[in-house]
């Protein structure tokens, strides 16, 4: 990942991590505010259904006021006080209950004894303990009913003024759907009525609205009114859907004696304020979205804006790097950048400039080695040149014969070392007269065996083993055949000169992928880092009798032909060669 | 003022000596001799006072059988019941011994109750002449051969009672003679049949397409009478010398007389000779239920006769104007019909004494063969009779 | 017991006490409501009408001469001889024979293998001459009084399949929903007083009473639990005797399948609340098959309700899902049949009122009875529990012995004789009840007819 990239990447994140973070954060926002005017709501609604509950509680109480003052039920506890039969009032409840549109009504007797009952009227004679509430105000009470089945109803029970013995009147009315549903409901709102029935929760409990299956989802809320008694809210999600989901109230509904007989629930609906949440948070991941692609622009820009000087400086590197010592970069800016990029055009200026004496150097230091070999070797056969000719002028006084015979062997002394000094002046002819590679396609291992070929006697007679390793696969190269061969043998020689007293020579070669990798490895002496370091600088030589040329021509010769060489080695531990020669695949292929 | 009427003997002792006896066999079979705890309960209609006479008969008879019923620490209890059914009593005794139960039933008949003839001050006598299980039409007493005969009319049959001379008016009526009736044709579903009195034969008796001729027959030993039968449409004779023509499908006259007033009648049940100073009235009660009189060929409405039934009878009792109308009415609704009596006057109908009681149907009133009298039928339930009284007017 | 039928006698003495002044008059159409089925076996109110039996019974149970004038037994209540009424004529003119007589039998006796209620107490009957022979395997000694039953009616159908019989009435057709009898004139009891008899069928209680009020009917049917309500109306009641049963059956399998399981449901229910409430006083409390003033013996049958010993006797067990049912549909039976379930609650029972689809463990069934004598009632109400022929013998302490017998099962539990009531109008006249309760309507007239 390049540096616009990685900046693109940072600029990106960051921007939308700030366009997220800023859009969650709204929406959280909007999300409380909205919660607190849904609990609001939900407040009101309760307070307002609790607010109905208590006016219907009343007229229950009220109807069951005017009907105790009736002159009909007068008449009823007229009767009975005054010996009349309870019998004939079995069926005194219906009318009444129907005229004052009672679910229940029991007429109870001064000892408790059901007279008469609307809701079940085989109950007759039984015991109403309810009686006990007479003129409180009305109160809840649970039901049971002849299908055996229990009904939540609120109920208020009446003394019959005048009554003696006393008469009382127990009604209510039941609470259920039907109850609920005259509740002035908003829309979204639901009310529902759990009736405290069985000791643990159960979905039955809601009556008519048992079959939602959403009311089972009540339970946490109905559950902990239950429990304590106290109100309870929550939010229940109906279904895994968010705007299935609904503000719930769960309040306590007691009865006469303080236990909780239902709980009145009221959902008030979340769905309004989750899709406006909802369509809020579209708009801010809609803003987002365009922010971070209007982000990623932007950064795109900035990142050119900051890379390109960089990208033109790293470039003006490679180039440095790659030789190119008068790259230069273009300054734009006066930030840091533009100062990078004057230091940079600095320094490689001053690197150039440095080279520039560094060559200057070298070339003098090369000079100066090159006049120092050929002082050296030029001296050498010079030195036996000038005692012989002093010893031919010497000579010139002695006798003809001896003088002959002086005479004989110094011409014979001069012109062996004239020839020393022809083979010294040609190899460092031969040196500056390297030809240019004439490169054909040829098979590496072709060099190879050549040379294996070549100096495999050698090799015995210096009791050196020759070791090779030459695959079957073809090894196109581009290369000059002549040069390769040159090369190689230098290798091959040198290593010979490195085991004088035998040891084992390895040539190898194969393919190492897009390269041909020949390499040639001796048991010998090894050398040093210091020797490895200037082992292909000309004129170098830790031998005796070396020029010092042989592996700065082989370093030549491979890098006319593209290719590599490098030398792995350890004091003692031997001399191994690579040479990497670029395959010519394509052209086989073709 | 005069009540009268027949008197039942109360149920005594002798009534309950067999069936006391009867049961105390049955229990000391069950028991066997020795102490028992008697508890007697009566769950019938039995007055109280028969049941101290009743208890006491029946430890004697225990007592006799050896089952000594006075041991209040008894393991062995002795429950008697006095119960009843439909057919009449019936006591039940329950022998527990441990938690063992043995009971024994013994059907006893009822005591005949005594019939309802109180009333205080009334000014109607009424005297019990017979009961009979059958439906009675029609009843009356007559002399023949110096023998008092009872006549009485049953839809299927005549029967007639002597009782003895030497005794009259206290001896119970006893059954002489019946025959049988017969006739072709179904009477109607309301019966109505009469006696008549007539010189020779004997009387007639009406009936809906029937007539019979009750006379003297000497064929057996002493007076005996003969009756002979045979379907007939001829009206049936009414007051004053005239005859009615009967409907023997609706039970009623048809209002076709015979001489007849030369005007036509509505139809009627019941007609009557109401003598006034310059002669007689003819008194109807008709289908429609008004009352008319007919007078000197002039049909008048009687006004205040309302509550009248159908059936009445004129009786000559010489009080007053010297005629009333005996008539069944409507008396107090828990009491059944009623008799009272009336006179005309004018043409409104006056009550001239207590309406009384019959604690029962009337189902019939026929003038007697002298006219001071009427036979008054009443149907009485539970058990199902028929009581023939003769009834009379009596003067304050 | 005999207080409450001493009651009946003096309601039904008021009625036609009240009524009996004037002689009855011909004419007029008698409308009457039922809740029933006018044909419906054995005892529709049309049948009553148009068909006769060879006896009918007296209030005390006492056979009477209907279409058979006199009978004979012989060979120890074995062989019966009764001998037909002559003159008598079927509506059509066909005149009544001993062959027709025994051909209606052989048919009532024929329908009874589809009905078992209805079971016929001989094995053979022929006709010999105008005598009608019966003659039975095992002694019949109320057969007279068997006889008296609606099921025994004498019957034939005409060529368009009508029912055609001997009674007061001949069928004419339907006329605005109600069935149309008209007087038979040959009627060999005497024709009836009214000319026509509109019966209408199946109507509730509620619309008999609204059409009694506004005159369109002049007999409607008062249930026992109203009949206190129609005579605080101050309604013309006319009350029978105790005639209908009301008893509760236990299956003798599963959770009942123990006696002592049953004696506890016995002894579990309150039949004083049932009397006293439910059906107002106007029933008889009973644990009896017959009632008090029939038998006499009825309350040697403890009707007490023992709680604790119910409860006792149920060891604990506690049945569950008890369907307690009735046959009868009617607003009363279904509160009586709650309240027994209430009962059966306090006693550990958790019973259930249910519909008849269910298979229940307890019915609550009502149950009629025509016979007037103990020994016809009880084998009677015995028939009606599929134990025919049990009754052999007709004296009281018998009779008690096989209804011991019978009820020491425990799987009847008797529980309430009640009456049936009819509330007439001003205009009808004379309205008498048969000893079980129907209407006596070929001898009631209305006033105002000619």
């Amino acid at each position: 990942m390049n540096l616009r990239q990685k900046l693109l990447l940072m600029f990106s994140v960051t921007v939308v991590g700030l366009v997220v973070a800023v859009a969650w954060i709204v929406s959280l926002r909007v999300r409380r505010v909205f919660e607190g005017i849904d609990q609001q709501q939900t407040a009101a609604l309760v307070s307002q259904f609790q607010r109905e509950f208590n006016r219907r509680a009343e007229d229950t109480a009220s109807a069951l006021d005017r009907m105790a003052a009736s002159d009909a039920v007068k008449q009823i506890a007229f009767e009975l006080g005054n010996g009349g039969d309870a019998s004939a009032y079995l069926q005194a409840a219906l009318p009444l209950a129907q005229e004052y549109r009672l679910d229940y009504l029991e007429l109870v007797g001064h000892d408790g004894s059901i007279i008469s009952s609307f809701q079940w009227t085989a109950r007759f004679g039984y015991r109403e303990p309810a009686i006990a509430g007479a003129g409180q105000p009305a109160f809840l009470k649970q039901e049971d009913l002849p299908d055996g089945s229990s009904q939540i109803g609120m109920f208020a029970v009446r003394t019959v003024p005048g009554s003696d013995p006393p008469l009382y009147v127990v009604g209510g009315r039941q609470i259920d759907a039907s109850f609920l549903r005259d509740f002035p409901t908003p829309a979204g709102t639901q009310v529902y009525l759990y009736r405290n029935l069985t000791g643990s929760f159960d979905a039955q409990n809601f009556g008519a609205a048992a079959g939602d299956p959403g009311v089972a989802r009540f339970r946490p809320v109905v559950d902990e009114a239950r429990n304590t008694g106290k109100n309870a809210t929550g939010v229940v999600y109906v279904t895994r859907q968010r705007a299935d989901s609904v503000d719930a109230s769960a309040i306590p509904l007691r009865g006469l004696e303080g236990n909780v007989l239902a709980v009145l629930v009221v959902a008030n609906s979340r769905r309004g304020m989750v899709e406006v949440q909802a369509h809020i948070r579209d708009v801010a991941f809609g803003v987002a979205g365009l922010g971070i692609i209007f982000a990623v622009l932007v950064s795109l820009w900035i990142a050119v804006r900051v890379s390109r000087p960089i990208e033109e400086l790293a470039r003006a590197a490679g180039a440095v790097a790659a030789g190119d010592w008068e790259a230069r970069v273009d300054i734009h800016s006066r930030d840091e950048v533009g100062a990078l990029a004057r230091s940079f055009n600095n320094m490689t200026r001053q690197l150039s400039e440095q080279r520039d004496r560094l060559v200057q150097t070298e070339r003098v230091a090369a000079w100066r080695e090159l006049a120092r070999r050929l002082a050296h070797e030029l001296k050498n056969p010079l030195f036996p040149l000038q005692i012989t000719v002093e010893n031919m002028v010497r000579a010139r006084r002695l006798p003809a014969r001896e003088f002959d015979e002086v005479f004989a062997e110094s011409t014979a002394t001069l012109q062996t070392e004239i020839a020393n000094l022809k083979t010294i002046i040609g190899r460092f002819s031969d040196f500056s007269k390297m030809p240019k590679p004439q490169s054909i396609e040829m098979d590496a291992r072709e060099a190879v065996w050549r040379v294996v070929k070549l100096y495999s006697p050698a090799l015995e007679e210096k009791h050196i083993q020759m070791g090779t390793s030459i695959g079957s696969e073809a090894l196109p190269i581009l290369g000059d055949s002549e040069l390769l061969h040159r090369a190689l043998s230098n290798l091959v020689l040198n290593a010979m000169d490195a085991m004088p007293e035998g040891g084992t020579l390895t040539i190898s070669v194969a393919r190492a992928g897009e390269m041909a990798r020949i390499a040639i490895a001796d048991t010998g002496t090894g050398m040093t880092p210091e020797e490895r370091e200037r082992l292909f600088t000309p004129y170098y030589t830790t031998k005796q009798h070396g020029t010092g040329l042989g592996l700065a021509i082989v370093q030549s010769v491979i890098a006319d032909h593209n290719g590599s060489i490098a030398v792995e080695s350890a004091e003692g531990g031997g001399t191994r060669f690579v040479i990497g020669l670029p395959l010519v695949e394509e052209k086989i292929e073709a | 003022m005069c009540l009268g009427g027949l008197l039942v003997p109360s149920a005594r002792a002798a009534t309950w000596e067999q069936p006391a006896l009867d049961l105390a066999r049955q229990i000391a079979a069950l028991t066997g001799p020795g102490p028992a705890r008697l508890i007697l309960e009566n769950a019938s209609t039995l007055p109280a006072s028969e049941i101290p006479v009743i208890r006491r008969l029946l430890e004697q008879d225990l007592h006799r059988l050896g089952v000594l019923s006075g041991g209040s620490d008894s393991a062995t209890l002795i429950r008697v019941t006095l119960s009843e059914n439909l057919q009449g009593g019936l006591w039940v005794a329950e022998v527990q011994e441990g938690t063992e139960m043995r009971v024994s039933m013994l059907p006893v008949p009822l005591a005949p109750a005594a019939p309802s003839g109180n009333g205080g001050t009334i000014t109607i006598r009424r005297t019990l002449l017979i009961t009979d299980d059958a439906p009675v039409l029609d009843a009356k007493i007559f002399v023949t051969g110096g023998v008092q005969r009872l006549v009485v009319l049953e839809p299927e049959r005549i029967v007639t009672y002597e009782r003895n001379a030497a005794a009259l008016g206290t001896s119970p009526w006893i059954q002489d003679q019946s025959f049988p009736l017969t006739h072709s044709r179904p009477y109607p579903r309301d019966l109505r049949g009469e006696l008549v009195a007539a010189m020779d034969p004997v009387f007639d008796a009406w009936l809906p397409g029937v007539n019979c001729r009750g006379a003297e027959s000497n064929a057996g030993v002493g007076t005996s009478l003969a009756v002979t039968c045979a379907d007939s449409d001829d009206p049936w004779p009414i007051r004053s010398g005239q005859k009615a023509f009967f409907n023997a499908l609706r039970d009623n006259f048809t209002g076709v007389l015979a001489p007849g007033f030369g005007m036509d009648l509505p139809p009627f049940y019941e007609a009557g000779e109401l003598p006034h100073e310059t002669g007689a009235a003819m008194l109807l009660t008709l289908v429609d239920g008004r009352v008319l009189l007919m007078d000197a060929g002039v049909a008048k409405p009687v006004a205040g006769a309302n509550d009248w039934g159908s059936d009445f009878a004129v009786l000559r009792s010489g009080c007053g104007s010297g005629a009333q109308v005996l008539v069944s009415g409507s008396g107090a609704a828990a009491a059944g019909d009623s008799l009272r009596a009336w006179e005309i006057t004018g043409r409104e109908a006056i009550p001239v004494s207590a309406p009384v009681s019959v604690d029962g149907v009337v189902t019939a009133i026929w003038p007697s063969t002298d006219g001071t009298s009427a036979t008054i039928v009443v149907r009485r339930e539970s058990p199902l009779r028929y009581e023939v009284w003769n009834g009379s007017a009596l003067c304050n | 017991m005999a207080r409450r039928f001493v009651i009946s006698a003096v309601l039904l003495m008021v009625a036609l006490g009240a009524q009996a002044r004037t002689r009855p008059h011909y004419g007029g159409t008698l409308r009457i409501e039922i809740q029933g089925d006018p044909w419906q076996m054995p005892d529709g109110l049309a049948r009553r009408l148009v068909l006769d039996t060879l006896t009918t019974v007296s209030e005390t149970g006492i056979a009477q001469p209907a279409l058979a004038v006199r009978w004979t037994a012989q060979n120890a209540d074995h062989r019966w001889e009764f001998a037909l009424r002559s003159n008598v004529h079927f509506q059509d003119g066909t005149p009544l024979t001993g062959e027709s007589v025994v051909l209606a039998l052989h048919d009532v006796c024929m329908h009874s293998a589809a009905a078992p209620a209805i079971a016929c107490p001989w094995r053979t009957v022929r006709a010999v001459g105008d005598s009608i022979i019966f003659v039975s395997d095992a002694a019949v000694p109320d057969l007279p009084a068997l006889l008296a039953q609606e099921a025994f009616a004498i019957a034939r159908q005409d060529a368009s399949g009508a029912v055609i019989g001997t009674g007061p009435f001949r069928v004419t057709g339907f006329a605005n929903g109600a069935l149309v009898l008209a007087a038979n004139d040959d009627c060999w009891a005497g024709r009836p007083f009214v000319d026509s008899v509109e019966i209408h069928a199946h109507r509730t209680v509620r619309d008999q009473w609204l059409d009694f009020s506004v005159g369109k009917a002049d007999i409607v049917e008062v249930p026992p639990e109203m009949i206190r309500q129609a005579q605080q109306q101050h309604l013309n009641v006319l009350v029978s005797r105790p005639v209908d049963l009301l008893a509760l059956t236990v299956a003798p399998n599963g959770s009942f399948a123990g006696r002592e399981m049953r004696q506890a449901v016995a002894l579990a229910v309150d039949r004083t609340a049932l009397s006293n409430v439910i059906f107002q006083k106007q029933g008889e409390v009973t644990a009896s098959l017959l009632p008090e003033a029939l038998s006499g013996f009825s309350f040697l049958f403890p009707t007490e309700r023992n709680l604790d010993r119910a409860r006792a006797l149920r060891g604990g067990a506690s049945p569950p899902g008890l369907i307690l049912s009735t046959p009868d549909a009617s607003a009363t039976m279904h509160l009586a049949a709650e309240r027994l379930a209430l009962n059966l609650h306090e006693a550990g029972f958790a019973v259930q009122v249910a519909g008849t689809g269910l298979p229940a463990a307890l019915t609550l069934r009502r149950l009629h009875l025509e016979a007037a004598s103990p020994a016809a009632a009880l084998d009677e109400m015995l028939a009606h529990f599929g134990q025919n022929g049990t009754v052999t013998a007709t004296d009281p302490a018998s009779l008690w012995q096989t209804e011991r017998g019978v009820l020491d099962d425990e799987t009847i539990v008797p529980l309430l004789w009640l009456p049936r009531a009819w509330a007439w109008g001003e205009r009808v006249r004379d309205l008498g009840l048969s000893p079980d309760g129907a209407p006596l309507l070929a001898d009631t007239s209305l006033e105002g007819a000619k």
